[in-house]
């Protein structure tokens, strides 16, 4: 069974000081509420907003969270209360807030915690603030929207754990580093083999290459060979010597490395350039720290905070739907920028990496140094001094980055220091190759030395790149299978996201047209832009065209968003069969407003529908319209003594009085003279007492003296038997009661004061109302004869004399 | 009366994982593990991170002592 509302319940909640209750009957119907802005109607839909979602989101953007909450003349003893009583009465429950701001529910069944669950992905709730923003979101943002409204949270998590993970996997810094080192190897081989070596067969015969100009006798053909071909070397020859010549042989291939990788920065060259392209415009980088403002301003024009067309920061009037616009796009340009910064970012990876295989370079020719020699000392000096500064360099990319501060590539280090090292390098490898010429005194020591010193090269390269071609070769795969798994997931998320536009796009389309028809806006649909986006298209005069705010104005778009909220109310709401709309046809104009309620009546007659308005005029239109489908209508208001109240019933009023005094609060004088002006209400209602005519509201402003006055008339008029009841002088006279409000008659002193007053008023009702049927006397129910009035069951009867 | 019905979230997601698991073509390991941090309910990018460096930490250590 769907679930729908049978009772609301609020109590030191938000504006709603003493309870507050709405009773939808035991049949959920749709009710119509009215309250002049300000009168404290959001307050219900800020409590079921917080019963459901555990926030009331436009107090949340405000800074301001559970302390919001609690009336702020609420005892603090007491605990804040929303109750809820639904049509399944397993899962009503009331949800509380203490002083100290924690809340719990009273139902804690398993039954009423599915039931919140599923219901936490429904769309329960529509605000005027609130109509706008999917329409004005960006298309990233309306995507990222919708699959929240779809309940794809899921299917978002997934695919952005997907995405970033995949991308991070491709940044990864070993997975850099794995790459450039098998590429530098791959280069020495080409340098010293000329040829590149993968399999062990083409390592032995390369080795074989080397070993027999040597006459050894021995014949490389496996790894145990290989070894001992290299001991074989080291037995025939000098062990110092050889031992000298390897060691100088790696201090000059570093060197000649580091040179190398010296001159290798296009990884980071490209990053700069980047970088310094979205800094170049400082504007940019200080645009995209505005999209939180920009974002919080729609927001603030959208839900008229400071007025309709007033700037919500420098009060001046705008162009409201103008300006919406403008910020709008001012979002999406933010939206590229912040992408520019993203692509760079990924620059900045591989940039890290360049980064650190020069520093990987310079420490290894520190690790080879031979300082034993003195004409080493320069570059030693050089080689020492880069080593720190490239740390440096590295720690300052990614902080400079980080704060988006300029980066600049300095020329200090990568000039001035990078050319003198490389001129001293270049100085120096000639001066080491003689070093290890001379340490061979014939030729055949020379061959011996080279033939030793490619070996080790040899071997360690070959070694390298096999563990190194292993692990990237993991990587790769995991890549290949990470970007597969990703690029499936987008291919089904992009299917099911359409599939779910498409039918929500149906029922948008169908609404927008009941309620404008022949207006020019035909096929409205929900869009997948590229991988990215949403965006609303919709044929305009018989054009394809989108974004919406191109050509609607106002208050087709509010009501397009309105149109996206019940499609989706139709759509997604599996548990609740009902929903609120709080003050959302503001700007619709009258022309539009009974299609919306024919929409409601042909669409939705199967919901149960709250409806909260500030207009008078809509009110009674909902009114005139809606009541012969059984719905409700109440009206709400506000004063500083009793925060928000509905306009209540006879029964409300004095349960009212009741509870006021069981907390010892002796203000009740505005509720007695309510009480009392209901009761004349009624009465006069039923004895059709006549009073001026007044427009509008002031009709139903009608002062409890005026009505006594014009009753007690009445009943002379017609000679009836209660005419001179000193209980309608004592009521008559009484100025606490006949003073317009509380505020001009004085207080009620003490509880007995008080309850004379409602002795008073009881017994003034008990001479109308029949206690059997709990009618009151009525011109309806006038006997055969023509002298009594009577209520329903005929208990009660009043002498009246008919003309 | 809308007739459409869109199937949830988690379903899809559910769908596609379990539709994961015979998929070939794929790194076992990696597919594997995917599936297994899925169904441990920790499907997040820094634990994805986790898991991929350790099957290649795994495997290079095997290799290692082969």
């Amino acid at each position: 069974m769907p679930t729908k509302l049978k009772k609301i319940k609020i109590e030191g909640f938000r504006g709603a000081r003493f309870p507050l209750e709405l009773d939808f009957t035991k049949n959920a119907k749709s009710t119509g509420i009215y309250g002049d802005n300000g009168g404290g109607k959001s307050t219900i839909t800020d409590g079921i907003e917080w019963f459901y979602t555990d926030r009331v989101d436009h107090v949340w953007k405000e800074d301001c969270k559970q302390e919001c909450l609690r009336n702020t003349r609420f005892p603090d003893d007491k605990d804040a209360v929303v109750k809820m009583e639904f049509s399944d009465d397993k899962i009503s429950s009331d949800k509380s807030i203490s002083s100290s701001f924690k809340s719990k529910f009273s139902n804690t069944s398993q039954d009423f915690k599915d039931y919140l669950a599923q219901s936490g992905k429904e769309r329960l709730f529509l605000r005027y603030g609130d109509i706008l923003r999917f329409i004005l979101l960006t298309k990233g943002k309306k995507r990222t929207e919708m699959m929240n409204i779809i309940g794809y949270n899921a299917v978002v998590d997934v695919r952005n754990t997907l995405v970033t993970a995949c991308n991070d996997i491709q940044r990864d810094s070993r997975y850099l580093q794995v790459k450039g080192q098998i590429t530098k190897n791959e280069a020495d081989l080409m340098q010293h083999f000329n040829q590149l070596i993968t399999e062990e067969n083409e390592l032995y015969e390369v080795a074989n290459e080397l070993v027999e100009p040597l006459n050894i006798g021995i014949q490389v053909a496996d790894k145990q060979s290989f070894k001992q071909s290299m001991e074989k070397i080291q037995t025939t020859s000098d062990k110092e010597k050889l031992k000298r010549s390897t060691k100088l042989s790696d201090f000059k291939k570093a060197l000649e490395d580091m040179k190398n990788q010296m001159d290798k920065t296009e990884d980071y060259d490209e990053f700069l350039k980047a970088y310094s392209g979205i800094l170049k415009d400082k504007e940019k980088i200080k645009k995209i720290g505005l999209g939180e403002l920009l974002e919080k301003g729609q927001k603030a024009i959208e839900d008229q905070i400071t007025g309709e067309n007033t700037c919500p920061l420098c009060l001046s009037e705008i162009d409201a739907s103008n300006v919406l616009q403008q910020v709008a796009e001012r979002i999406q340009e933010l939206e590229e920028i912040s992408k520019e910064v993203d692509e760079t970012n990924t620059k900045k990876g591989s940039a890290l990496a360049n980064l650190r295989n020069i520093k990987s370079a310079v420490a290894e020719a520190e690790r080879k140094k031979l300082d034993d020699d003195p004409d080493f000392q320069t570059i030693i000096g050089i080689v020492k001094e880069l080593n720190q500064a490239m740390d440096e360099t590295i720690k300052d990319t990614e902080q400079k980055f980080q704060k988006m501060e300029i980066l600049q590539k300095d020329p200090d280090m990568f000039e001035k220091k990078f050319d003198a090292a490389k001129k001293e390098i270049d100085e120096l490898l000639p001066k080491i190759q003689e070093k290890i010429d001379a340490l061979a005194e014939t030729d055949a020591q020379k061959r011996q030395y080279e033939a030793y010193g490619k070996l080790r090269d040899l071997e360690r390269i070959f070694e390298e790149n096999k563990t190194l071609s292993r692990e990237l070769e993991i990587f790769e795969k995991q890549i290949e299978t990470l970007t597969k798994i990703k690029d499936d997931f987008i291919q089904i998320q992009a299917t099911v996201l359409q599939d779910a536009l498409d039918a929500i796009s149906g029922d948008v389309d169908t609404f927008y047209n009941m309620i404008n028809p022949e207006e020019g806006v035909e096929n409205i649909k929900l869009k997948l832009i590229g991988e990215e986006g949403v965006e609303v298209q919709y044929d305009f005069h018989g054009k394809q065209e989108h974004p919406p705010l191109k050509y609607l104005s106002e208050s087709h778009l509010n009501c397009l968003g309105i149109c996206l909220f019940l499609a989706s109310v139709k759509l997604f709401n599996k548990e609740n069969k009902f929903f609120i709309l709080d003050d959302v046809i503001t700007s619709f104009d009258s022309d539009h407003r009974i299609p919306f309620l024919r929409l409601l009546q042909e669409r939705f007659l199967d919901y149960q529908v709250v409806l909260l308005t500030h207009e008078k005029f809509w009110y009674e239109l909902i009114n005139a319209e809606m009541r012969q489908f059984g719905w409700l209508f109440n009206d709400v208001s506000w004063s500083i003594e009793d925060g928000i109240e509905l306009q209540q019933s006879v029964v409300s009023v004095k349960d009212r009085i009741g509870y006021k005094l069981s907390l010892g609060i002796l203000d009740v004088g505005n509720d007695l003279r309510k009480l009392l002006e209901q009761i004349l209400k009624e009465v006069c209602c039923n004895l059709e007492v006549k009073v001026s005519f007044k427009f509008n509201d002031e009709n139903e402003r009608r002062m409890v003296g005026e009505l006594l006055s014009e009753l007690r008339a009445r009943l002379n008029k017609q000679k009836c038997d209660i005419k001179d009841h000193p209980v309608l002088k004592r009521l008559a006279t009484s100025s606490r009661l006949t003073a317009h409000t509380s505020h001009d008659s004085p207080p009620f002193e003490s509880k007995g004061d008080i309850q004379q007053v409602q002795k008073d008023i009881e017994e003034f009702e008990s001479l109308f109302l029949c206690q059997n049927c709990g009618k009151y006397v009525s011109l309806q129910y006038k006997d055969e004869p023509g002298k009594k009035v009577k209520c329903r069951c005929g208990d009660k009867e009043l002498e009246w004399a008919f003309a | 009366m809308s007739e459409k019905s869109i199937k949830p979230g988690e379903e899809i997601v559910n769908e596609f994982f379990e539709r994961l698991r015979d998929e070939n073509g794929l790194d076992e390991k990696t597919r594997d593990a995917l599936y297994k941090l899925y169904k441990q309910g920790i499907f997040r990018k820094t634990q994805v991170k986790k898991a991929l460096d350790e099957i290649r930490g795994e495997a290079l250590g095997e290799e290692d002592a082969d």
